[in-house]
């Protein structure tokens, strides 16, 4: 769940350990599969099953001034099959995360009362969860037509996620012009710690359609239109709204309330973007993506890369991201407190449903290197920083946070 | 929101079929640097973690699935 698991706050370490361990071991286990099954391949090459196979991990670190780390081991494989049409593809991912941010604070207060010999500026405790995801794929590629169908599935103690997409792509004009639609079906199950009678379920269904130009042989365009359309329970079943007072449950609110948001949610993106390569050695790219729904969010996305290759088949990238939002349509920092005669209908304490905006800047640098004539192996790392900043979010008012991505992929 | 729509559309169609450039030519199209979505062992878990942290979702690359917790 989101960060405001103000469980029992008896989340044992031995079993959040236990759960990184296998994660981990299941990253071990499928990058070794997959190379494993690679050099079979090769071994094998008159049986001509694979033409290709890539097997890669790699671990993702974050850590913000919210309290908040984040770990997240991945490894993946991806095989093109003899007739070099059909692509099967899987991934793990786990995120680790030990987190004390301002959601678990604040709901700390309500569901643990302080307790005896702690101050005001004891610290909350951190809770240590772990979310598992599971991806495959597989695609055929037929003359000018790709046909390909995906699911996933998300698990965490006290959240279900399944997900089905089927997607077709569709060259067009000699390949110039490429056109892709994909619909996706999710269906989630939110649970509650500690309350094995919670269970609520939410329904989500999407559409995406993706143009693509190129303008030039130096030069490419994409339009993307993103929808999404939700229904179901998509409050969090562990944060508490204060009313009255600086609405703080922790604060001088008179009264906490369950958060309450609608349960039907029509979410829309509009992507355009376009890369330009300036000779061998050099590209940039742009983006900008206008949101909208109808809970009353909007914002405004801007991308910018600059990409060098100071060598053959390596690459150092420079991105940079804004973001800006409004606040949904019944966000208020604060509740007035309760009045019989004209009841709040919808109240939260999201603060990704407050109005907010955040700067991004993050280098990668990927390289290939070849081991043997038919294999090559490739590395890649990023850092990146990103300011968020909540003008109207009682309690926080900014958060700073760095992350790094290593990674490994073997082509054979 | 119609403006937008509109405005996308437009520029999907008129850019359709307009160009044409030959396999031949599209050798720095091909190239790592100019793929709209990265490097997609990079972008995974970088992606998820900026997507549940904002109030909006979609657009670009898919970002996973579940609730998104950290």
């Amino acid at each position: 769940m989101r960060c405001t698991n103000a469980r029992t706050y008896a989340v044992s370490n031995a079993t959040n350990n236990a759960g990184a361990t296998t994660g981990v071991a299941i990253v071990a286990l499928l990058a070794v599969l997959g190379t494993a099954w690679g050099a079979s391949a090769q071994e094998d090459e008159d049986s001509e099953v694979f033409s290709s196979v890539e097997a890669g991990a790699s671990i993702f670190v974050r850590g913000d001034t919210d309290r908040t780390v984040v770990i997240s081991p991945r490894a993946s494989t991806s095989v093109t099959l003899a007739d070099e049409r059909t692509t099967v593809r899987g991934a793990y991912m786990a995120d680790i995360w030990t987190s004390a941010s301002i959601d678990i604070r604040t709901a700390a207060s309500v569901r643990r009362p302080r307790q005896a010999g702690e101050g005001e500026g004891t610290p909350a405790r951190s809770i240590t969860e772990q979310r598992d995801q599971i991806d495959v794929s597989a695609q055929h590629e037929f003359d000018d037509v790709t046909i390909g169908a995906s699911y996933y599935f998300s698990g965490e103690h006290d959240y279900w996620s399944h997900g089905f997409g089927l997607r077709s792509v569709q060259e067009l004009f000699g390949g110039s012009t490429t056109f892709e639609e994909s619909a996706r079906f999710i269906h989630d199950t939110v649970g509650r710690a500690g309350d094995p009678n919670f269970s609520r379920p939410l329904e989500s269904a999407g559409l995406r359609l993706v143009f693509t130009q190129i303008l030039n042989p130096e030069a490419i365009l994409q339009v993307v239109y993103d929808g999404t359309y939700r229904t179901g329970f998509q409050s969090s079943p562990y944060r508490f709204v204060g009313l009255g007072g600086d609405g703080q449950c922790a604060g001088t609110a008179t009264l906490c309330i369950p958060e309450v948001h609608p349960n039907e949610r029509v979410r829309s993106a509009f992507v355009l973007r376009a890369r330009f390569a300036f000779g061998e050695a050099a590209s940039a790219g742009l983006g900008y993506r206008f949101y909208i729904d109808d809970w009353g969010v909007s914002s405004h996305t801007a991308t910018a890369q600059i990409a060098w290759i100071p060598a053959r088949q390596q690459i150092i990238t420079l991105r940079y991201r804004f973001y800006t939002q409004t606040a949904a349509g019944f966000y208020h920092s604060t509740y007035p407190e309760l009045n019989p005669a004209n009841p709040v209908r919808f109240v939260t304490r999201d603060r990704e449903l407050s109005p907010t905006f955040s700067n991004r800047l993050a280098i990668s640098y990927q390289g290939t290197a070849r081991l043997t004539e038919d294999a090559s192996m490739k590395l890649a790392l990023a850092v990146g920083g990103t300011a968020f900043v909540y003008p109207d979010f009682v309690g926080l008012e900014e958060v700073y946070a760095v992350d790094a991505t290593f990674s490994v992929t073997l082509e054979l | 929101m119609r403006l937008v729509t509109a405005t996308v559309l437009l520029i999907a169609l008129g850019l359709g079929g307009c160009v044409t450039i030959q396999p031949w030519e599209r050798g720095r199209l091909a190239q790592p640097d100019m793929q709209f979505g990265g490097a997609e062992e990079l972008a995974a878990a970088e992606a998820h973690a900026t997507e549940v942290r904002e109030g909006s979702a979609g657009g670009f690359d898919a970002a996973g699935g579940g609730c998104g917790c950290n």
